[in-house]
């Protein structure tokens, strides 16, 4: 494990374990962790997506931005919690809803998930146990250091670029600059504020890591990509909006 | 002469918005109102237009003051957009106080059950 300066970047990769590390105790895994996952329009999949979960986490908040199918109500009988937007406000907005719920019901870590399938339920713990061996207040997920099952080489290119912007515009070395599944400690939790509504919220998350000057660490993580997630995700005309997004953000401050 | 007129009171407008923006973007506020007034000096000053307009590279001062009038328009949609994304956050800090005044907690209740098992 190596900790430097302060953009900590910690280098360790924990291997996929159970809960009964001594690092956290089955109590705190209870009543302390919560996954937050955004939904837009996931009735087919946040059943399932809430049900894998469940043996690793109690506490699942499920924010529904405005779905006009029935992803609210199968979040419930699943048994999440559930918020719902009003009005449709993208995923970084519902990201913030999660984590500032989380945070009123004492969350001490929380770990951001896709609705979308495309996240392992077992990958969860080992982000956990990255954040209380090593310290870090920041557990990335990063498939370049796992798996990324069938991805496409566009996507692939298109992360890529993403990782070198990252690099570029904060100095953060990763090896995966966009990837939805994320653990933090309630200290990181408390320091984030998107600010970034739709899907500039990766940026702005790394951007704020790097201001803070919190300790991160990697970890590997899989993604699956189906044709629904793929359907569901990033598309390469995007980036520039994300860009644009970004810049914009910047000349509000 | 009318038309010099006519556009410092256009210039003067944008100002005006530009200030009433200034504390919630002061960037762009700031650069739309030192714009406006180059604006402002280079059209009742059209032989130091020309005088500028030449040290930087343009062939004539009405050119440059075709220019800058582009610029001020550019400036002025940028600052309606952040404004309206500063509209957006207002609007989002309530959507997202609803949302967490109306959430459903953890167990599962029986109604969302048999809707599920329903559809």
């Amino acid at each position: 494990m190596v900790v430097t300066g302060k953009k900590s970047r910690l280098s360790c990769v924990p291997s996929v374990g159970a809960w009964d590390q001594p690092s956290i105790s089955t109590e705190q895994i209870r009543h302390g962790v919560w996954i937050v996952i955004p939904a837009f329009n996931e009735q087919s999949t946040i059943q399932q997506v809430v049900s894998g979960l469940s043996p690793f986490c109690g506490n699942i908040a499920v924010v529904d931005d405005c779905s006009s199918d029935l992803t609210a109500i199968r979040a419930r009988a699943a048994g999440a919690h559930v918020l719902r937007h009003p009005i449709n406000l993208g995923q970084g907005a519902s990201l913030q809803t999660g984590i500032d719920y989380a945070l009123q019901n004492g969350a001490s870590h929380i770990v951001s998930f896709d609705a979308d399938l495309q996240h392992r339920p077992e990958d969860v713990p080992p982000l956990l146990r990255a954040l209380t061996e090593t310290g870090a207040d920041f557990a990335l997920g990063s498939r370049f250091l796992g798996n990324a099952n069938n991805i496409d080489l566009s996507r692939k290119l298109l992360l890529k670029g993403a990782v070198l912007f990252t690099l570029f515009t904060t100095r953060l070395k990763l090896t995966d600059a966009h990837n939805g599944i994320r653990a933090m400690t309630r200290r990181a939790a408390s320091a984030l504020r998107i600010r970034q509504n739709r899907m500039a919220h990766a940026s702005e998350i790394l951007q704020q890591i790097a201001k803070s000057g919190l300790p991160y660490i990697e970890v590997p993580v899989t993604v699956e990509y189906t044709s629904y997630s793929k359907a569901k995700g990033q598309r390469l005309s995007n980036s520039l909006n994300i860009v644009l997004e970004l810049i914009t953000g910047v000349l509000q401050r | 002469m009318i038309a010099q007129v006519v556009f410092t009171v256009l210039l003067i407008a944008v100002m005006l918005v530009a200030f009433a923006q200034l504390s919630r973007i002061p960037l762009v506020g700031g650069v739309v109102i030192c714009v406006a007034l180059f604006g402002a000096y280079i059209v009742w000053m059209p032989d130091q237009a020309t005088y500028l307009a030449n040290l930087i590279g343009i062939g004539r001062g009405a050119d440059l003051v075709l220019y800058v009038w582009v610029l001020i328009s550019c400036a002025i949609l940028l600052l309606l957009y952040l404004n309206l994304r500063g509209q957006l956050q207002l609007i989002t800090a309530l959507a997202r106080r609803m949302a967490l005044a109306d959430a459903a907690g953890g167990e599962t209740p029986r109604s969302a059950r048999q809707n599920t098992q329903a559809k």
